[in-house]
């Protein structure tokens, strides 16, 4: 309301009065024309005033996007141009970029990675999607526990999880293969996880819980009495998924979409443990490559930056794809100032035959990976599955991990750190979706991008920028503490959040916030009182979903590890390093159980607001 | 020139010596080193107790490196030491050029490979002390920026459950046998092929790789894990490292190593940053480390040696046996090199 009336034409008409007498027509004229310029003026002001107030939120957003996200790709942008790559050399080239975007290698790199992220993508979408489905408007029984369950595989770091997924598909020492090799007397094992579809697999299985954290709140937002609308109207149940449920999700399924694309061409941990050792080389592993095996001695920033600004440029498209989409933001709309109602879809006989796939979906992508590992952390080495292996089971890597004098304050640094990332992502995600969605401020779209902006850069990279920024600045010295890794967490993860808050926020009637302001709220006490609340499972969602990755995140906090700083993550990846896998699954194992407990704490209090919303 | 193998068990009467002469050599010879130190070692540790710990970085695990620490305070207990571990390759001195340009202060000691500690030097951010000065023997002062601490060598490892004595490769070009075809493996990075390459020859080896990478070998970025999967028999036969090795042997994987007639070795070396908070510490601990008692207690707790250091582990388990590592005055051949087989290690997918 109250924009559309800044928004509105402000009147400026002449006010004088006219007159007829010739003597004062002079000076009635000049008090005219200075009337005229005074409303003028006044008019101008007027406009200024209302660009001001409509601009305000985006300055008020720009400042700590400038500061999280500008500032280090500036000088990641910088470093592409620099002939060292180290952003504070002299000179400047065209080198980098001539010689990456020339370069027919990267190219077909770029293919290959394609091939890798639109398949795990959509394997992830899918799965994610479809589960969402079953959980949310379907009477299959246990589904919070499904919730629950869904959660678990982003409690293991992903390159546990490509462990996890070695030790049960390898050719010739996988214990899946052994069996089906035993069981079938088969000549050859029939499964290899170091290919290509094997790495769509684990990759897809690896994403699959944020397909699913993005498509729930969507799902649970669909007013029923749209569906029954179109049912009552003779639409089939086909049509109906088609003409109704299908655009209603679109804010959703484009933005888990293009995460999920983006995440999976810069990704590194699986194909890193997977693809690397047997010459599938992807973008991110190639960037890896580059950053640690540079025979220059010096990691070649210059060459990863040039590949970021592709990158960077693929993510901007899909941004302004993405946009172009929810354009029409009103078709989106499911949560209105009517009551509605949540639509549950009875399945029949068909509810066995979805449980069980639920069930063979735990199994595989849950239940089997985490046995994997505790079965790794039990030996002492690693072994292949045997009975003589069952001889020599132990529990002393457990022993040697709990008794680490370093354990308590990893875990009180990571439990930190996830926190502060967390609350912050989830708190500017909030005000960006409300900016970006709700408001005509101009620069949204940029508020927008730029909060998308991150993922193109590998977190390793912008770890490299925040070195730069936070020495430069002696005010504030967070430099190897855990602060800095919080702040590295907030920028990485802004991508996440905004594309999971922003669809949910599409999916709001404006109508709500605009009778809060007609009852006289601030926009402010809106957002606190209507938005927020509305959005509370998106918001949760959002916050266990940036806690559990900010916990178990490697590549920046890695970098910026200094003396009182490290994290659970990097204890881990120490353990893994030094040749120690067996210590290091025992490390998961422990990780997963307390990371199991957190979220299944912090799922509670999500269903538990959940349900406050609700009714 | 015969390859004999190194049990487990001799491993472990290996390390139990390493680790008895350490404690002898540290608790009562500690004193004495510092009291029969040369003078310029002595001044730059007075100078160096008046200042901040030296931060010292480098790959080795925080609780291994602890213990090089201990032993370190033994001898020279006024001078703290503190660790920041960095396993990123080249980021070790990628973060020393990022910090002193900031305006940071960058880790005093670092350990890692020439060519990091090269561009750093080129940068004019290390310290070039008078290593001889500082009491490091002759065989170490091999450059005047850094000392070799410690080696990367190179070894053929094989399952010994899945391959015979006689089976077994007994040196590189053995690898390139057929039969090994999906099931050999090796190390990413190709420093050890560009040391053998000294004395094999830069075709010879250049032609090794390419048939190599031919055979759809993994290659591995760490060679811990190259020696793990080796255990396991997912690859049957591989070129490894003897510290990363020496662990699964330990751990009572099925594994066993010998070495190949020249020896590849890598040396790894230690560098003390002129910016840092304190570079007189740096130096006294870099020259200690390069000292038997530190390439003792270095090995003990690391499983790395220093075979430049006479009597230590490492130099008893090459001892008779050529050596292969391109000379630091050759350093333009030996980048040269890197990146071109490194280029050949890359195009392994070609194979598949």
């Amino acid at each position: 309301m109250r924009r559309a009336q800044l928004d509105s034409p402000i009147p400026s008409g002449d006010k004088a009065q006219g007159e007829t007498a010739g003597t004062v027509a002079l000076k009635q004229a000049g008090r005219r024309s200075a009337s005229m310029a005074a409303e003028g003026g006044a008019s101008a002001t007027r406009h200024w005033r209302a660009i001001g107030t409509d601009a305000l939120p985006t300055l008020l957003l720009a400042l700590p996007l400038i500061w999280l996200v500008v500032l280090p790709l500036v000088i990641l942008l910088v470093c592409a141009f620099r002939p060292t790559g180290f952003l504070l050399d002299p000179g400047f080239t065209t080198d980098h970029i001539v010689t990456a975007w020339t370069d027919p290698d990267l190219w077909r790199l770029f293919a290959r990675t394609l091939h890798f992220a639109l398949g795990s993508s959509l394997f992830a979408l899918l799965i994610g999607t479809g589960l969402a489905w079953l959980v949310e408007r379907t009477d299959i029984r246990g589904a919070g526990l499904v919730r629950a369950l869904m959660i678990l595989p982003m409690a293991m770091p992903p390159f546990i999880m490509a462990i996890a997924w070695t030790i049960l598909l390898s050719p010739r020492t996988g214990i899946v293969n052994l069996a089906l090799v035993e069981v079938f007397g088969l000549s050859a094992p029939p499964l290899d996880i170091y290919t290509m579809t094997g790495l769509i697999f684990v990759e897809g299985l690896s994403l699959a819980p944020s397909a699913f954290l993005i498509m729930v709140p969507a799902f649970r937002k669909i007013d029923a009495a749209l569906e029954e609308a179109a049912l009552m109207s003779g639409a089939g149940s086909l049509q109906m998924l088609r003409r109704v449920v299908l655009p209603l999700l679109l804010p959703a399924l484009a933005g888990a979409a293009i995460y999920l694309l983006i995440v999976s061409l810069v990704v590194f941990d699986i194909p890193g443990a997977i693809g690397h050792p047997v010459g599938i080389v992807l973008v991110s592993t190639h960037v890896y490559d580059l950053l640690h095996h540079a025979p220059t001695g010096l990691p070649e920033y210059g060459q990863v930056s040039a590949i970021a600004i592709i990158i960077a440029a693929a993510l901007v498209a899909l941004c302004l794809l993405y946009q172009r989409l929810m354009r029409a933001a009103g078709r989106f709309v499911t949560v209105t100032g009517k009551t509605s109602r949540h639509r549950v879809i009875p399945l029949g006989r068909g509810r066995l035959v979805a449980e069980l796939a639920i069930a063979a979906f735990v199994l595989v992508a849950v239940v089997a990976p985490i046995l994997a590992i505790i079965w790794a952390s039990l030996l002492p080495y690693q072994m292949a599955f045997s009975l003589e292996a069952l001889k020599q089971i132990t529990l002393a890597n457990h022993i040697a991990f709990l008794s680490d004098p370093a354990i308590g304050k990893t875990l009180g640094n990571s439990l930190v750190i996830a926190i502060v990332a967390s609350c912050a992502v989830t708190l500017l995600c909030l005000l960006i979706g409300w900016v970006v969605v709700r408001t005509k401020a101009p620069g949204r779209q940029i508020i927008d991008i730029l909060a998308f902006m991150p993922l193109a850069f590998p977190g390793v990279l912008i770890a490299t920028a925040l070195i730069y920024v936070y020495l430069s600045v002696p005010l504030l010295r967070i430099y190897g503490t855990i602060w800095i890794i919080a702040v590295a967490h907030t920028t990485v993860y802004l991508s996440y959040g905004s594309r999971a808050i922003n669809a949910a926020m599409y999916q709001l009637h404006a109508d709500l916030e605009e009778a809060a302001r007609m009852a006289g709220a601030a926009w402010f006490t809106t957002l606190r009182r209507v938005v927020a609340p509305l959005l509370v499972p998106a918001l949760a969602a959002v916050w266990i979903w940036v806690f559990a990755h900010s916990l178990r995140e490697l590549g920046s906090a890695l970098l910026l590890q200094g003396r009182d700083n490290a994290t659970l993550p990097t204890l881990l990846f120490a353990y893994w390093t030094q040749g120690q896998p067996a210590k290091t699954a025992a490390v998961a194992v422990w990780f997963v159980f307390g990371l199991v407990l957190l979220l299944a704490i912090a799922h509670l209090l999500q269903s538990l607001a959940a349900r406050r919303t609700s009714t | 020139m015969s390859n004999p193998t190194l049990s487990r068990r001799g491993f472990v009467a290996a390390a139990g010596t390493t680790l008895a002469s350490t404690a002898l050599t540290t608790m009562p010879f500690g004193a004495r080193a510092q009291g029969a130190a040369p003078k310029a070692l002595v001044d730059l540790a007075g100078a160096a107790a008046k200042k901040p710990p030296v931060v010292w970085s480098e790959s080795s695990d925080t609780a291994a490196i602890a213990k090089v620490i201990a032993a370190f305070n033994k001898t020279w207990p006024d001078i703290k030491v503190e660790f920041i571990r960095d396993t990123g390759g080249g980021t070790l001195a990628a973060k020393v050029v990022q910090e002193s340009q900031a305006g940071g202060t960058p880790a005093a000691v670092l350990t890692g490979d020439q060519s990091q500690f090269a561009v750093l030097d080129q940068r004019s951010l290390l310290v070039r002390p008078d290593w001889a000065a500082l009491g490091v023997a002759p065989a170490s002062v091999v450059s005047p920026f850094m000392v070799p601490t410690t080696s990367a060598i190179g070894v053929i490892v094989w399952n010994k459950q899945k391959v015979s004595e006689a089976d077994r490769p007994k040196n590189l070009n053995d690898l390139l046998n057929p039969r090994w075809t999906g099931k050999a493996g090796a190390w990413l990075r190709t420093p050890v092929y560009v040391s053998m390459a000294h004395l094999m020859g830069e075709a010879e080896v250049r032609a090794h790789l390419q048939k190599f990478v031919s055979m759809q070998p993994k290659l591995y970025d760490s060679t811990y894990r190259l020696a793990q999967e080796i255990g396991t028999g997912e690859i049957e036969v591989g070129y490894g490292l003897t510290h990363s090795t020496l662990p699964v042997m330990a751990a009572g994987a099925p594994v066993e190593f010998a070495f190949t007639d020249p020896v590849g070795i890598s040396t790894l070396y230690t560098c003390c940053v002129a910016k840092s908070a304190n570079p007189e510490g740096a130096q006294v601990l870099a020259a200690w480390l390069a000292g038997r008692e530190g390439a003792d207690a270095y090995e003990a707790a690391t499983g790395r040696g220093n075979p430049r250091v006479e009597g230590s582990n490492a130099a008893k388990l090459v001892a008779g046996r050529k050596l292969s590592e391109y000379p630091l005055t050759d350093y333009p051949t030996f980048l040269r090199l890197l990146a071109d087989y490194n280029k050949i290690m890359s195009a392994r997918g070609a194979a598949r």
